[in-house]
């Protein structure tokens, strides 16, 4: 089928603008496009050469194109196929134009992938037809400039193995993988990068480098859909060839010396760990939360298990628990954040029970707090260095200017870390979902100044999970996990802090 | 009956057959709902105002899946109505074996739209007072009516749930209301099913 593709017409690394490129895992091909209004067509002919297709056009306005023993049967100006003995609805109906048949480019996807042995995938935006199961991560890139530093960041959509090498002022980022989806590239203007091009048949990034360039800094964290965000910082190269280094902090003096010339206070927070946990037992009083079959109340089963963990967390690890509930009460959920703030929490654990309309529905869940919902302005927040601001006395000190109410947006990397460590320690001792740590726009987490996840310890609605829920021994067993996840965290804060390159650690994955 | 008209009769017959089967051919486009044979997606309904794509909780549970539904057009194109439509279409009764996310009961009071394609969409006190809750279904319950609304009304960007003419917190606990929610499509399991780019990626175009 893929003779023609295999063979090697001629290969073009970036197709024309009116063109789509198909990539298989050996080649690619180009295939070129007829704009009609909104509407993107490509000729039929192309498609049945490409595809080595078998092609019959009948008198009374049809045309059937086969593959092996599965067929198409396309009528002019119908908008429904026959694909294989489905109708299949096209997004326009064909057409024969000067005698040339004339199909939607969804025709790829919604028909002929149906008669071929292998799959394609359409992508509109970058214009690429996916034939079979190719690597063709989709790539956008943010930049911004800061006070000693540029930063370029990727977000590669699935994550996919990568090189980065310098060649003299070039940066050059290769990726294992058959093609690029390049969604946006920033425009790069700063003195340390000026250019960020896609090369190589579009699995390289090339970095052009200015002329104030010294060094780079590479760091990543997993995002959703299997993703991964690449950020390089570039550093100047000698920050001290126009300007004197910088003076040493030293206490105010009286004799006039300018204020300017004293540096940032030395941070006299205490090093990052876990001495307080906030513990949130999910609904309560008049709100029950979910409800079983058997009438077992997910407020009920909140309080229980909060009760059991601050057991456990005062007596086994000597550490204090902070209850956002401790009897069934109703509790607004800003309290619930304000609790654990006003308390100086560094954890903080939302406990609830799910449910599901399906009844087969089970297993536990474990989320963190999800930003798209909250604009770009949350995103900016969770990127944004503290602020230096004067105080009395000379010097400056590092401030965290963020709203109340978006106060997670700081924590967002080290949530994701928590939810991980959970997740993996619930797994070890209950059943889960299948499906994997969750980002959601949860009202009950945005306003914790601290990591923070909400665990769901199973389905009420599911019967098994009912029983197992309200039991002594299931709650133990949340409990132990939960106990063993804090440990995990705490080892991860301190090991993050004492070492030096703290960025890449702190978003390198250790599970 | 001589063997003539016997002839001529079966060859009426057939011809009357194939058209049935002609009419009945091109009749299905309008009247399939086998969701299976149909794949729907944001560009399909964009391109069809008759048609809208609908979200409901997939057989698993685990998230939300789409079918497409045809809507009696109103004679305005006024997208306010049209966004009624769709919420109301919305909050219908699932297709079997699909189930709804909606409470039963759930009415759309009013719609409003703002100049930015933020739309709040006011509903009655049911969806909040007879959500059954949980995290999950709460989520699907409110991206169903936020990725139709966006989907299905080019001139919706976001979507705001109100209930009962109030701006909530939630409808049953978890999920943040508090301001327009965008179409997400991560809660959607089928969408890969499209075997194209997740329509919040794609550009206007349509082939």
């Amino acid at each position: 089928m893929l003779g023609l593709l295999t063979q090697g017409h001629t290969v073009s690394a970036q197709a024309p603008r009116d063109a789509l490129t198909l990539i298989s895992e050996d080649d690619r091909e180009s295939i070129p496009t007829i704009r009609e209004g909104s509407r993107v067509l490509v000729a039929l002919d192309d498609v049945v050469r490409i595809f080595d297709l078998e092609q019959r056009r009948s008198s009374d306005g049809t045309v059937t194109v086969a593959h092996a023993d599965k067929a198409i049967i396309l009528t002019a100006d119908q908008q429904l196929a026959s694909v294989a003995g489905q109708l299949v609805d096209l997004s326009s109906p064909p057409k024969i134009v000067d005698g040339r048949w004339l199909v939607p480019v969804d025709f790829l996807s919604r028909a002929l992938t149906r008669v071929l042995d292998d799959r394609l995938t359409l992508r509109r935006r970058s214009q690429l037809v996916l034939i079979g199961d190719v690597k063709v991560p989709r790539v956008s890139g943010r930049y911004r400039t800061r006070g000693d530093r540029e930063q370029l960041t990727l977000e590669v959509t699935p994550e996919v193995p990568y090189a980065i090498a310098q060649d003299g002022n070039r940066l050059v980022m290769t990726f294992e993988a058959a093609a690029l989806d390049i969604e946006s590239l920033p425009r790069l203007g700063g003195d340390l990068v000026t250019d960020i091009v896609a090369v190589d048949s579009s699995v390289s990034l090339e970095i052009t480098l200015g002329a104030g360039f010294g060094s780079f800094d590479t760091s990543s964290r997993d995002i959703r859909n299997d993703g991964v965000e690449l950020r390089l910082d570039f550093l100047y190269a000698e920050r001290l060839t126009d300007a004197e280094p910088p003076a040493p902090a030293t206490p105010p003096t009286t004799d006039g010396a300018s204020p300017e010339v004293i540096g940032p206070l030395p941070d006299l927070r205490s090093p990052p760990t876990v001495r307080v946990v906030a513990i949130d037992a999910g609904h309560g009083g008049d709100d029950t939360g979910t409800r079983g079959a058997r009438d077992t109340l997910e407020k009920d089963i909140t309080l229980s298990v909060t009760r059991r963990l601050r057991e456990a967390i005062e007596s086994r690890l000597g550490l204090r628990a902070v209850l956002t509930r401790g009897r069934d009460e109703t509790v607004g959920l800003d309290q619930r954040a304000a609790i654990a703030n006003n308390n100086k929490a560094d954890i903080f654990i939302s406990l609830h029970v799910s449910a599901s309309v399906r009844p087969s529905v089970t297993g536990a869940e474990v989320s963190y707090l999800s930003l798209n919902e909250y604009g770009a302005e949350a995103r900016e927040l969770a990127q944004r260095e503290a602020q230096l601001v004067p105080v009395i006395g000379g010097g400056t000190r590092a401030i965290d200017l963020v709203q109340w109410e978006m106060a997670q947006v700081r924590y967002i990397d080290r949530s994701a870390r928590l939810a991980r460590i959970v997740h993996s320690e619930l797994n070890r001792r209950i059943p889960m979902s299948t499906r994997e740590v969750q980002e959601a726009p949860f009202r009950v987490l945005v306003g914790a100044n601290m990591p923070a996840v909400l665990i769901e310890m199973g389905f009420i609605s599911n019967r098994a999970d009912e029983q197992r829920l309200a039991s002594a021994r299931f709650q133990e067993a949340v409990v132990d996990a939960l106990v063993g996840s804090i440990l995990r965290f705490r080892d991860y804060l301190e090991r993050a802090h004492t070492d030096e390159g703290g960025a890449a650690s702190l978003n390198a994955r250790d599970e | 009956m001589t063997r003539e008209r016997l002839v001529y009769a079966g060859v009426a017959t057939a011809l009357v057959l194939v058209a049935g089967i002609s009419v009945f051919f091109a009749g299905l486009q309008r009247l399939t709902e086998d969701p299976t044979t149909v794949t729907p997606d944001a560009s399909a309904a964009t391109t069809d105002p008759d048609t809208v794509v609908l979200f409901y909780v997939a057989q698993d549970g685990l998230g939300l899946v789409t079918r497409e539904h045809k809507i009696t057009q109103t004679e305005s194109q006024d997208p306010v109505a049209r966004a009624r439509l769709v919420a109301e279409e919305q909050l219908g009764e699932a297709p079997a074996p699909l189930a709804s996310p909606f409470p039963e009961g759930t009415r759309v009071q009013a719609i409003y739209l703002t100049p930015t394609g933020d739309a709040f969409v006011d509903l009655s006190l049911e969806v909040s007072r007879g959500h059954q809750g949980g995290s999950l279904d709460e989520l699907l319950t409110v991206y169903a009516l936020v990725n139709a609304l966006t989907i299905n009304v080019p001139e919706i960007s976001a979507v705001q749930i109100l209930v009962d003419g109030r701006e909530v917190d939630t409808l049953a606990g978890h999920v943040d209301l508090r301001r327009p929610l965008a179409r997400d499509m991560k809660w959607v399991t089928d969408s890969s099913d499209t075997t194209e780019s997740a329509p919040e990626t794609e550009t206007a175009e349509t082939g």
